[in-house]
């Protein structure tokens, strides 16, 4: 047995663009050690995932596997030394049968030469996944063919199976491995890192605290791409890694909760009676009021998202009713909705709101050129779309040298600002806001709290999906808790009496 | 002309620079950045226009008959077709298809005008042939956008039906026609110096330049070759949107085969069609990128005389014909390189 197998990281960081992801991280792993890696979004895990797999290169800083410096930013020879990686972005071949997965690139060291090499393949997977107590999933199946979770429980399996054949004890990077895994499933994952740990060490990346706090020997906190806490796990409560992990209680001043307003009116400007998304959400009601925050929580996978795009137009109802105004809209598309004043601010930033070859301008003007088009020439006016787009430039702060500037060379907070100032030259009724201040920065984060809380003093309501429970329940007058596409709780959230992350946590599990 | 001046424009906005939370000691950095990013935003423009006076400069130093009168008619000629067929293919490169069959259907909008214009008269036939062009566009956006099929596969295959088609009409050989209209329209000037074809092309030109920039189906269609998921997430109808641009670039071919037909007097099976990859070269080289959502018809009509020139330049300068094949495929490949956005593309195959 080697006894030379932890895995250390050393002074390093990463810079993309203005953000610095990680700054001067250090970290030692080995055998036996299941090191949790917690951290709000943006805290820099995937990055030090991504360092730690070679996916990622950093700026500065070195790596030791076994004592000995490994190369960084080359995931081969990384998984060469023993590095396995499963991510939440899964990295399956779909048209390839689940052994050839499990031993792609390393056929010939499993199975050997010569004939017979795909059988031995077939049963050294069927060993495998049996060792692994899956049991609904066969080893000659076509990963095409099988679930999301099933999937996943394949990335667990290759990442194992690498550890079964390198010479060394491996380390098995598991990044967010039970976001789409039942109760069930997840109970066999943890199993098998309990039965695994004397032969390998596991770095642990999970939203879900108790999780993290029931299979890790030792924590290690970021925030802000730096390292604020290592520490071993006893005694550690999910409170104290919260406050470590956000640097503060939750604050009321942060979601300026005492802007707060609540429903302005009884009558909901829209409503959703029985809706149901195939493969999503089905049979919930929704109701959105003048001036109220309706927070949407759940885990990845809940249906959150598609509930959220279901309001906007971007999915139709595959069941139930839409209304607004009391007044049924079955034919329900972006488009439309847009001219009900129902506005979308998509989850995907890069993919699924911006237009990266366009101007500021563009970006901007994009939500409103119906108000520009002139009546007698059916052209823009393009004074007016100027002067307009300057003023919601100016309004939200959005920091760039000219509005002519491509909008690739803005930060991610600008970007996300000018996606808002889209639709501010209308008269929004309701926002859709899907994760609006993923990847943003603190101060920029803080802004749009604040513009939130402006717009619903109009009147204006707001559906609000996030991934942090946080963000939800400090902003939100309301909550509707989904699981497994169904309502299990609305909880309200007033600012006076806030329920806890553990309140709603309880209803998403 | 009306356009808003993305490429060039001068910063002007109050409001964000105004931002008094900004700090001052960075302002120097910022004017840097600024110019580096005015520099690099209109660099794909001026490449084709520094590419132009080089090509004047060069053959006209090589050999004075170049800038000659009679090679400026000839040059004005060439551009006026080329500038055309390029046109039509312009905004379907701009959100991000390809339109291959552009030169097959000027070919059988060249063949259609010689058959039809002494039958139906001059005015009937030519909103006749453009009608069949814009058809023909149409039912290349259907199948692209209903059946959805890679425009690059529809056009590919429409262009193969419209030589057949041409030809079966012609019966393979030369239509001729006694009309003197097309003449007049094409190869007369209104503007002394200047052919009426090429005017046609600089006033298609302006007025697509227009639509593209100062329109809302101009701004659409920057979106959906931007990013179409996005133009759908805020409320642009992409599938009509790319109905029109197809429909749109079978008219516009359609006049590029009136033109065509016009200075060859006679309608020319398969005539157009050598003329796809200038066509596809003239809008590259002026700087529309194949991966969409950059570029415009004003930069076509750039790339066009570019092509033009190049050509007409070695000819006058005795470069053998295949050494010219060789010069203007690397062109058009550099072009390419230059223009394209990878990080649109996962793999490059």
């Amino acid at each position: 047995m080697p006894t030379q197998s932890t895995v250390a990281l050393a002074g390093i960081s990463k810079r993309y663009g203005p953000v610095q992801a990680l700054r001067d991280v250090s970290l030692t792993v080995g055998t036996g050690e299941v090191l949790g890696l917690i951290g709000e979004n943006g805290a820099g895990k995937s990055t030090l995932i991504g360092v730690l797999s070679g996916t990622v290169r950093p700026d500065t800083g070195t790596m030791t596997v076994g004592g000995r410096e490994a190369p960084l930013g080359d995931p081969r020879a990384l998984g060469g030394l023993g590095v396995a990686v499963v991510v939440q972005e899964q990295a399956l071949v779909e048209s390839l049968r689940v052994y050839e997965n499990i031993y792609l690139g390393r056929e010939i060291r499993t199975g050997g030469r010569g004939p017979g090499r795909k059988r031995r393949l077939r049963a050294a997977a069927t060993a495998l996944l049996r060792d692994m107590h899956v049991d609904d999933v066969r080893a000659d199946a076509l990963v095409a063919d099988l679930t999301y979770p099933q999937r996943q429980l394949v990335e667990i399996a290759k990442a194992f199976a690498d550890a079964r054949t390198a010479d060394t004890p491996p380390l098995i990077l598991l990044d967010e491995p039970t976001s789409a895994l039942s109760e069930h499933e997840a109970e066999l994952l943890f199993s098998l890192i309990e039965r695994w740990r004397d032969r390998a060490s596991f770095i642990y990346v999970s939203h879900i605290l108790p999780d993290v706090l029931r299979l890790s020997t030792r924590l290690l906190v970021l925030r802000d791409g730096q390292v604020v806490d290592d520490v071993h796990n006893e005694g550690v409560t999910d409170r104290r890694l919260h406050e470590l992990m956000v640097g503060r209680e939750r604050s009321a001043d942060y979601y300026r909760e005492t802007d707060q307003t609540g429903a302005s009116a009884t009558e909901p400007i829209l409503e959703i009676r029985g809706g149901s998304v195939a493969g999503a959400f089905t049979d919930v009601d929704l109701a959105i009021r003048p001036g109220e925050i309706v927070g949407v929580a759940g885990v990845i996978g809940s249906g959150k998202s598609e509930l959220a795009a279901a309001v906007a137009g971007a999915r139709s109802l595959d069941g139930g009713s839409l209304t607004v105004d009391g007044r049924r809209r079955d034919r329900w598309s972006v488009r439309r909705a847009v001219r009900a004043g129902v506005c979308y601010v998509p989850p995907e930033r890069a993919n699924d709101s911006l237009f990266v070859t366009m101007s500021v301008r563009g970006n901007i003007s994009i939500g409103f050129l119906d108000l520009l088009t002139s009546r007698w020439s059916g052209l823009l006016r393009l004074r007016d779309e100027r002067g307009r787009a300057a003023g919601l430039a100016s309004r939200l702060r959005i920091k760039t040298d000219s509005l002519a500037t491509p909008i690739r060379e803005l930060s991610g907070g600008n970007q996300q600002k000018a996606v808002f100032a889209r639709w501010l030259a209308r008269k929004v009724r309701v926002f859709v806001l899907d994760d609006p201040t993923r990847g943003i920065d603190v101060g920029t984060r803080e802004e749009i709290y604040t513009m939130i809380r402006g717009l619903t003093r109009d009147g204006v309501g707001v559906l609000l999906c996030a991934e942090s429970l946080e963000e939800i329940i400090g902003l939100a007058d309301r909550i509707v808790v989904l699981k497994d596409g169904r309502v299990t709780a609305e909880i309200a959230s007033p600012a006076t009496s806030k329920p806890t992350d553990v309140d709603v946590i309880s209803h998403m599990m | 002309m009306t356009h808003n001046s993305t490429d060039l424009a001068a910063p002007q906005v109050a409001g964000p620079r105004g931002d008094p939370s900004a700090p001052p000691d960075r302002s120097g950095l910022t004017a840097l950045t600024a110019v580096t990013a005015t520099l690099s935003r209109s660099r794909t423009v001026a490449v084709p226009i520094i590419a132009l006076l080089a090509l004047i400069i060069y053959f006209g130093s090589q050999n004075s008959a170049f800038l000659s009168t009679d090679s400026a008619q000839n040059i004005l000629r060439q551009m006026a077709f080329l500038t055309v067929i390029a046109l039509a293919g312009t905004f379907v490169i701009l959100i991000g298809g390809i339109d291959l069959s552009v030169a097959a259907n000027a070919t059988l909008a060249g063949i259609l005008i010689a058959t039809w214009i002494d039958s139906l008269g001059g005015p009937l036939a030519i909103v006749a042939v453009l009608a069949v062009g814009g058809l023909v566009g149409l039912v290349n956006g259907l199948i692209t956008t209903m059946l959805r099929v890679p425009s690059f596969l529809v056009t590919l295959g429409m262009m193969s039906v419209l030589n057949g088609v041409s030809n079966t009409i012609s019966d393979g050989g030369p239509v001729a026609f006694s009309s003197g209209l097309l003449h007049t329209l094409v190869n007369e000037s209104s503007i002394p110096g200047i052919p009426n074809g090429a005017l046609i092309a600089l006033v298609l030109t302006a007025l697509l330049t227009v639509l593209a920039f100062a329109s809302s189906f101009g701004r659409h269609l920057y979106a959906v070759g931007g990013n179409e998921r996005a133009a759908r997430l805020s409320g642009v109808r992409v599938q009509a949107v790319k109905l029109l641009v197809f429909a749109l670039a079978g008219v516009i071919a359609a006049v590029a085969g009136i033109i065509f037909t016009g200075q060859a007097s006679t309608g020319v099976p398969l005539g157009a069609d050598p003329s796809l990859l200038n066509s596809i070269a003239a809008i590259v080289v002026g700087g529309t990128a194949l991966s969409g959502g950059v570029g415009g018809p004003h930069r076509t009509l750039l790339g066009a005389l570019v092509i033009v020139i190049l050509g007409a330049g070695m000819d006058i300068t005795a470069v053998d014909p295949y050494t010219q094949l060789i010069v203007k495929g690397a062109v058009v490949i550099a072009a390419v390189a230059i223009t394209i956005d990878r990080r649109r593309y996962g793999l490059i195959k």
